[in-house]
């Protein structure tokens, strides 16, 4: 039996360049299953070292890729912890779109500063970085970190999207200036998302308008169906 | 005197090419019935309606007969293949546990995809091609899971109105009373709907060199092992792209079911990673 970071690390052909992952969750059924299976022992969900085993799967495979995205798979903390042990540089990736449990409306604002203090190092060794998405949904919350490099007039910006206010540290804006030496500036935006109603982790990638490719077009249509029903129980 | 039939026939060839291209996509578009036959008509419908035809092909296990008898000339034409795997239906003992019912998938799965395998090895690999495989039974979404969305082969509730389904989700047994959800599903039942498809795939599946994208969408509620995966992406030696959507199933649920005797299938098998 082998372990799914076993699969990524080891089985995941060098000419694979796209990887889209997305974890899909339900809470009703988890509940039911957690009530019914009780008689088994409650097991606490802490981060367990099979999720620290896939972020680093991950982070080592990603030298491959052009373009990254996983969802509620493993967190992008642990990815980002994962490849500042490789220390090494990601020639190829282009795009890469993280969720991370950090970013959180009652999250400690230290841990967030950290998470984004982290990515911006690795994304110094990205040459090729054009998108970098962390974002995450909670019950009625909805947030995400988008640092875009536009091409075409050799602009940055690091745009704060979110349900909910984050202001941004000194030090990380500095940190996420010298990403991109040859960008004329870095421009700062947020957007707040007001009035939204975020019923399924599926109207949080809808109004967060996150890049393609994190979850299927017809995948992303079923989630919010069915999580517009699961509310009307 | 009346006219002849021919003086009153609509003047195609006059119409300018944009325009007469753009009445094509669009009955390309709106994919009437019988819309595909319009690409016998001549060379210039034949070229936009095919490419409209092929791009995207939805396939039950029953349709492989007609991808088998496809000619060379389309298959470049084909961008997507959706496989639709069609499990069995079960009625209501088995809704809730069933390691037969895990068995028979599971062969029906392995069959489906040793065949589709066996076709697209004759392909010559062209442009881009992206594989999707998807399995449900019928009864999935007719018992305790009215409101998920399965694709192809369940009924499309996206449309209905509240009243709809008050009268067609009226299943006490399963927890659905005039539309509304009144009971969460059984435990056995969404080990069930969340049971692996297979352990392994045959060992003679042959390489596929066509495909380049590998789908596997949400829709998909049953669990596909790292082993399967691995076994089905080593077939696809021009593999660029996965998309994998998966669900999130805990350890411990998976050896509840493997206690309860629930899935044969799992049985000591079920320590995975997910």
């Amino acid at each position: 039996m082998i372990e799914l970071a076993s699969l990524v690390q080891d089985t995941l052909p060098k000419h694979v360049k796209r990887v889209s992952i997305f974890k899909d969750f339900n809470n009703q059924l988890a509940l039911a299953l957690n009530n019914a299976t009780s008689h088994f022992g409650r097991y606490p969900e802490t981060t367990s070292a099979v999720d620290l085993a896939l972020a680093r799967a991950f982070a080592t495979k990603s030298h491959n890729f052009e373009h990254l995205s996983i969802s509620y798979m493993i967190d992008a903390q642990q990815f980002f912890t994962s490849c500042q042990q490789l220390s090494c540089t990601w020639n190829l990736l282009q795009t890469l779109t993280l969720t991370s449990s950090t970013l959180a409306r009652t999250a400690p604002r230290q841990n967030i500063y950290t998470l984004l203090r982290d990515a911006s190092l690795i994304a110094l060794n990205m040459p090729q970085l054009k998108s970098m998405v962390l974002w995450n949904s909670e019950q009625g919350q909805a947030c995400a970190v988008i640092y875009q490099r536009h091409t075409a007039n050799g602009m940055t910006t690091l745009t704060w999207r979110g349900t909910w206010d984050l202001e941004l540290s000194d030090d990380v804006i500095e940190c996420w200036r010298k990403v991109d030496p040859d960008s004329c500036y870095v421009r700062f935006e947020k957007e707040a998302l007001r009035d939204v109603d975020i019923r399924s982790h599926g109207d949080a990638i809808y109004h967060l308008r996150l890049p393609e490719g994190v979850v299927d077009p017809a995948s992303l249509w079923q989630i919010r169906q069915e999580g517009m029903m699961q509310r009307m129980v | 005197m009346p006219k002849r039939r021919d003086d009153n026939a609509f003047p195609w060839a006059s119409l300018p090419t944009e325009i007469r291209l753009l009445i094509l996509e669009e009955i390309s578009r709106q994919k009437f019935r019988g819309w595909a036959l319009c690409a016998a008509v001549c060379k210039e419908w034949q070229t936009i309606i095919e490419v409209n035809n092929f791009c995207q092909l939805a396939l039950q296990v029953s349709c492989l007969d007609g991808l088998e008898n496809l000619i060379i000339r389309p298959r470049p034409l084909v961008q997507y293949i959706c496989l639709n795997i069609e499990l069995p239906r079960y009625a209501c003992p088995t809704c809730q546990r069933n390691a037969t019912l895990s068995n028979r998938n599971s062969t029906i799965f392995r069959k489906a995809i040793l065949r589709l395998f066996s076709i697209l090895n004759t392909w010559q690999p062209t442009g881009r091609l992206t594989l999707e495989l998807n399995a449900s039974s019928p009864s999935d979404s007719e018992h305790w899971f009215k409101n998920y969305c399965f694709g192809p082969g369940h009924e499309d509730t996206g449309e209905w109105t509240q009243q709809e389904k008050a009268i067609r989700w009226h299943d006490p047994k399963h927890g659905w009373v005039d539309g509304q959800q009144v009971m969460a599903p059984d435990a056995d039942a969404i080990l069930r709907l969340f049971s692996p498809l297979c352990l392994n795939v045959p060992q003679n599946l042959p390489k596929v060199h066509a495909v380049t994208g590998f789908l596997i969408r949400r829709q998909l509620r049953h669990q596909l092992f790292p082993e399967v995966l691995k076994a089905l992406w080593e077939k696809l030696p021009r593999l660029e792209s996965i998309v994998y959507e998966l669900w999130r199933i805990r350890r411990q649920d998976c050896q509840a079911a493997c206690a309860n005797g629930t899935f044969n299938l799992v049985s000591n098998t079920c320590l995975m990673s997910f």
